[in-house]
This record gives C-alpha cells, sequence and structure tokens, in this order.
C-alpha cells in the first residue's frame, strides 16, 4: 500500500468505545460529504413534494401522508408524488452504487453500465418481458437474465482474462449498441400505445412508475444495497492492481465476479423501475469521489449522490420546461454531455480516460 | 491497374446484386423474369407499378444513403487514421439528427433544402466536437478516444432527439421511423432534392482522394511534397459532414455501415485511397440496398427498419475489427 498513498483518504479518524473492543475508522471528509448529500436528497424530496402544479405546503403534505386529508390531495401526494420521488431515490442510489462497482472493475471512469451496454441487456430483457404480459417479478428477472447475458457477452468477447481494458469498452460499446437496436426495433414493433410508453421507459422516465413494481424495486434494493456496500473492502484491495490483490490474499476471480453480480442485479433493479437512465452510473461515481476526497470511489456517497442526481433531474424534467414535462433521461443526458466537457477537458483526468 | 478494374467491377456486381433483391424482395414478392419485363418496357400495370413507383426511389434512395455512409466512413478512417472512423460511431450522424428534430420540430421549419442545411451543421458541430473533446486526454489510443467520446457525444443528441420527439405524441409517431434509421418516409420525394448535395460531395471526394494518399505519407513528408495539411483536413471535414448529414436526413441516423464498407473496400482494394473511396461507395451503397431487403424479408408483413439491421448485423463486426489479430485497441 506504501506504493500508492493516494489511494487512501489523506485523514482518518478512529472512534472507539471507550470500554469495548469496537472501534471504526471514519474519514472525517467522506463522512461530511454523505451527510450532506443525505440532507440534500432530503430536502430535495421535501421541495419535490409540494412543488408542482398543484403547490401544496408541508404540512398539507404531512396530514396526506398521515391519511386524513381530502380526495384530491391524496390523489396527488399519496399516489403520485411520493411513489414518483421514491422511486427516483432507489433508482439513482442503485445507479450510483453500480456506476462505482463497475467504474473499479474496468479501472475506467468511463467504465459504467450505461456505457458499456450492461443497462441496454437488461432493459432488452425487461421489455421483452413486459411486452409478453410479465409481471413484475418476471420483468424483474428477465432483465437480471438480459443484463447477465450482455455481460457474458462483452467480458467473454473481449478476452477479459488476457485483453486489454481499451478492448473491454470498444467490446461494450459494440455489444451496447447491438441491444440498443434490438431494443429499438421491439419498441417500433409495438402498437403506438403500447409504443409510446415503451419508448418513454426507453430513454428512462419516472412519469409511468407502478406501485408493484416500485414495490418490487424496495424489497430488492433492501438486500442488493447493503450488499454492495460490503462490497468497498474488496474494491480497495482490487484498485491496487492485481497482484497486490492477490497477495493480500483476495481470491480475483471470485471478487471481480461478486462485484460483477452485484452491479448487475443493482443494473436491472434500476431499469425495472425507470428504463434504461444514462449517465447517471457514470457521473455520480465521479461527483462522489471529488466531493469526498480520496482516489477511490466511495460507495454510500456515489449511491447518495446518484439518489440526489436522478431526483433533481426529475424534478427539473417535472417543472422546468412546464406545461411539457420531460422524461428525466432527458435531462441526464443533457448534463451527462456538460460532464463529458468537463472531464475531458481536465487534463488531469486524461490518464484516467482509458 | 488491372486488379483494380477487377475489384470495381466485383463491387459493381455485388451491388446490382443487392439491388435486385431489393428490388424483388417485400410483401409481394416478384421474380426476376418480371424485373426483366419491366425492365424492358413490358409487364403488366401491377409490377410496374410496384417496381417503378414503390421499390425502384426507395432502393435508389438507399443506395444513395449507403454510398455516401460508406464513403464518409473511408474518409474519416483515412484523414484521422482511425480504424474505427464511422460516421454513425462518431456521433456525427446523432449531431445530423438532433439539428433536425429541433430545427423541424421546435423551430417549424420544413422543405428539404433547409432539412439538409440543418442536418450538414448538426453533424459539424458534432464532428468538431468530437474531436476536439478526443484531442484534449491523453494518455491512451487515438481509436478509444474518439470512439470513447462520439458514443458519448452520440448518446447526448439521441437523448435529447428522443426527449423533443416524446414532448408530442403527433411528432413522435413520425420520427420513431426515422430516428433507427429507415427507408419507408417517401423516397420519390426525397431524392430529387438529395441528389445536388450527394453530388457536390462526389466531387469534392474526387478532389480529395488524391491529397489522402499524399497525406497517408505522414505530416511532415506530405508537407514537404507541397500539401497544406490544413486544405486537406478542411475539405476532408466538409465532405464527410455533407455526406453524413446528407444520409442522415434522408434516412436518419445510420450506423455501422460507414465502419464496414471502407475495411471491405481495404482488404479489397489495397492501400489506394481513391480505389478505397470508390469501392466504400459501392459495398457502403449493396450494403444498404442488401440491409433494407432483410428488413423487409424478415419480419414480414412488417418491417425492420434499415438502421436496426445494420446495427444488429455491424455491431459483430466492431467486435471483429477490436479483436482481431490487427485489432486497434492496445
Amino acid at each position: 500500500m506504501t506504493g500508492r498513498p493516494t489511494a487512501m483518504p489523506a485523514r482518518m479518524l478512529t472512534l472507539r468505545l471507550p470500554a469495548g473492543r469496537l472501534s471504526l475508522r471514519v474519514a472525517p471528509r467522506a463522512a461530511l460529504c454523505c451527510a450532506g448529500l443525505g440532507g440534500g436528497c432530503l430536502l430535495l424530496a421535501l421541495a419535490a413534494l409540494t412543488i408542482g402544479t398543484m403547490p401544496i405546503t408541508l404540512a398539507e403534505a404531512a396530514r396526506a401522508l398521515r391519511g386524513n386529508a381530502g380526495a384530491d390531495l391524496h390523489l396527488v401526494v399519496v399516489e403520485w408524488r411520493a411513489p414518483r420521488i421514491a422511486g427516483a431515490l432507489l433508482v439513482g442510489a442503485a445507479l450510483g452504487m453500480a456506476g462505482a462497482l463497475f467504474q473499479t472493475l474496468l479501472r475506467n471512469p468511463l467504465g459504467s453500465p450505461d456505457v458499456v451496454g450492461f443497462d441496454a441487456g437488461s432493459f432488452s430483457g425487461a421489455l421483452m418481458a413486459m411486452l409478453a404480459g410479465g409481471g413484475p417479478v418476471a420483468v424483474a428477472g428477465s432483465g437480471f437474465a438480459g443484463g447477465l447475458l450482455a455481460g457474458a457477452l462483452v467480458f467473454g468477447l473481449s478476452g477479459s482474462a488476457g485483453g486489454s481494458r481499451a478492448r473491454l469498452i470498444l467490446t461494450g460499446i459494440a455489444v451496447g449498441a447491438f441491444f440498443t437496436a434490438l431494443n429499438d426495433w421491439i419498441v417500433m414493433s409495438a402498437r403506438l400505445d403500447t409504443a409510446l410508453a415503451a419508448a418513454s421507459w426507453r430513454l428512462g422516465s419516472l412519469a409511468g412508475i407502478t406501485a408493484d413494481r416500485l414495490a418490487l424495486a424496495a424489497v430488492l434494493l433492501a438486500a442488493l444495497l447493503p450488499l454492495g456496500l460490503s462490497c468497498g473492502r474488496t474494491m480497495r484491495a482490487l484498485e491496487l492492481g492485481d497482484d497486490r490483490a492477490a497477495s493480500l490474499g483476495i481470491g480475483l476471480a471470485a471478487a471481480r465476479l461478486r462485484l460483477a453480480l452485484v452491479g448487475l442485479g443493482l443494473t436491472a433493479v434500476a431499469t425495472l423501475v425507470a428504463g434504461p437512465i444514462g449517465f447517471v452510473a457514470l457521473i455520480a461515481p465521479q461527483a462522489a469521489r471529488r466531493l469526498a476526497g480520496g482516489a477511490s470511489l466511495p460507495l454510500l456517497a456515489s449511491a447518495l449522490f446518484g439518489a440526489f442526481f436522478l431526483l433533481g433531474s426529475d424534478v427539473a424534467g417535472r417543472l422546468a420546461f412546464a406545461p411539457l414535462q420531460l422524461p428525466a433521461g432527458a435531462l441526464t443526458a443533457g448534463i451527462g454531455g456538460l460532464y463529458f466537457v468537463a472531464l475531458l477537458w481536465s487534463r488531469r483526468s486524461g490518464g484516467r480516460v482509458a | 491497374m488491372r486488379r483494380s478494374v477487377a475489384v470495381a467491377l466485383l463491387c459493381t456486381g455485388l451491388l446490382a446484386l443487392a439491388m435486385a433483391a431489393g428490388l424483388l424482395a417485400g410483401v409481394k414478392s416478384l421474380s426476376l423474369p418480371t424485373l426483366l419485363e419491366v425492365a424492358l418496357g413490358r409487364g403488366d400495370a401491377e409490377a410496374r407499378l410496384i417496381l417503378l413507383e414503390l421499390r425502384l426511389p426507395r432502393v435508389v434512395l438507399g443506395c444513395l444513403v449507403g454510398a455516401a455512409l460508406g464513403i464518409a466512413g473511408g474518409i474519416i478512417q483515412a484523414a484521422t487514421r482511425n480504424p474505427l472512423g464511422d460516421p454513425g460511431l462518431l456521433g456525427i450522424n446523432a449531431g445530423a439528427g438532433l439539428a433536425i428534430v429541433v430545427g423541424a420540430g421546435l423551430l417549424g421549419l420544413s422543405g428539404m433544402g433547409a432539412l439538409l442545411t440543418l442536418a450538414a451543421a448538426g453533424a459539424a458541430l458534432a464532428a468538431l466536437g468530437v474531436q476536439s473533446l478526443a484531442g484534449l486526454v491523453q494518455g491512451s489510443s487515438a481509436p478509444l478516444r474518439l470512439t470513447l467520446a462520439g458514443v458519448a457525444v452520440g448518446a447526448m443528441c439521441m437523448g435529447l432527439t428522443q426527449a423533443i420527439a416524446l414532448a408530442d405524441p403527433e411528432r413522435f409517431d413520425l420520427v420513431r421511423n426515422w430516428r433507427v434509421g429507415s427507408l419507408a418516409g417517401d423516397a420519390g420525394l426525397i431524392l430529387p432534392s438529395l441528389v445536388p448535395a450527394l453530388g457536390v460531395g462526389l466531387v469534392a471526394t474526387a478532389l480529395l482522394a488524391p491529397r489522402l494518399n499524399i497525406a497517408a505519407l505522414g505530416e511532415e513528408r506530405a508537407a514537404s511534397l507541397g500539401l497544406s495539411i490544413g486544405v486537406t483536413r478542411g475539405l476532408a471535414l466538409f465532405v464527410t459532414v455533407l455526406l453524413a448529414g446528407t444520409a442522415t436526413a434522408a434516412a436518419g441516423p445510420v450506423a455501422f455501415v460507414g465502419l464496414a464498407a471502407p475495411h471491405a473496400a481495404r482488404r479489397l482494394a489495397g492501400a489506394d485511397e481513391r480505389a478505397v473511396l470508390l469501392n466504400a461507395g459501392l459495398i457502403g451503397a449493396a450494403l444498404i440496398a442488401a440491409a433494407d431487403a432483410l428488413g423487409r424479408i424478415a419480419a414480414a408483413p412488417a418491417e425492420i427498419p434499415v438502421g436496426v439491421v445494420t446495427a444488429l448485423l455491424g455491431a459483430p463486426i466492431l467486435v471483429l475489427l477490436v479483436g482481431g489479430r490487427r485489432g486497434v485497441a492496445r
């Protein structure tokens, strides 16, 4: 570890219980960053609950959530706005964490599941199950299978064992193009009304969120997000390079497989709720790293930033161009373009772009 | 010289085969004798209607689009020394598409002339953006940098195009075919305005090809031989943007034809850019005609848009190019 001192956050605090043997190492800046992002998510959620075509005060919203409000208020707050906010936060967190996992796995800031085609594969599976009339469980399972297939194709075709990461990423772009074309075809061959719903989902939108899908996603993420957080130690080891990680006692193949499976699971759940939303998984880990300091991608901060970013995009898409409603995916695509300018402009990150 | 004539004849033969397939395939499949009868001015009225009024304009449109994309890809590959050069992969077609949707959908412009100008402007912006973004990064191979920048810019443009289309269901239905690349539009209406732009593009290509041969010697040598690198680059950009923009305006953003056609041409015709570009045009035309025919046969009575067919078939070609022994990913 001495070779790359920057791989650790600069300052760490160690918290110990006075009597016990329990102690916890905390990076103050990262903790502050997570607290700030969490607070930001909360404020944004409150704002999203109250602002809109029908303005609502916080007290009214609280009353509606407790269940003693008029039918109108109940409809807007409980049926429309609250599920959409919860969906944005969950999907954003899942995407942010999946991005951190894959970017570490592929060792490239552009190696996120939306660039290398995993979410397109996931969406192919989900779309087929949806058009075949499957329920949310079938859609989620099929989406996961599609993502798994895309991942297997990318790693298999690029000979990941001996192949370079550049080859892996270019292969991922090809696989992504293939599945994107497949999705376009599926969406186009559907009837216009289904196609319009599917196309909105295809670009990534939280407008058509359904309660059963949201409930399923919440259950799955309750298992997947802690699993993802538990990958942190393995990620730190993998960042040191294959040889050093192996010398630390990490089983490389098993560690990679674990990261990939958790990442694919998170991507599939996010796709189930909101379709393939681009650029969140790409941007969140990098932004979180800059905020939290240190050289490695912070998992919790990535998830929180993803949640903040997606909820913000959704609110902006709902309000900024009213009465026009833009899907969140359109906003993230636009912001993604700006991010690319920034990323490519900063020479410092030049070595990290592949 | 004999070899280049043979190669050109071979590619022309391929194109003729693909065109024949495009004319004969469809919901009502026709036989070769019927085609010959109609070509000689005989045949029954129904066959004449189907062949001359419906299918011929579409096949010709597809061939023009394919030729434009094949040549544009060949020029990009030669001028930027990027074997993965393709107006689709590099986001140039997506830029043209975004400009068209913004102009037609939001600003209310109409008429093929205005759309072609918009398309060329959007393509130019995207090309310059991708080039300068990729140039800012150091420390990795040029093809990877350019491709990543192109994919990113393309994804952004496609996302915005989709968003604008989605805002209005009527508009969405109009562009949902065009957005993925399709020849199902009214070919007879589009063709006449396409020809002048493509004519200018082809003349400029003929001027550019010898310059690309000299530029292939390396910048310093080419300059010492009296070639102006700046003029060559500017001309290459102009032709690429004109051809890719026109093709996109006519058929939507179609990817991978500009990647595959020049590679095939280079394998067949060797290193002379004049021969490469000529054959890339022929092969590109044949590819689009064949892909369109395939899309009409495979899902009859519905049809698969040509852009989807080329992406489904072209993505494996990218994998091959990336992974081959002379692979570009180092």
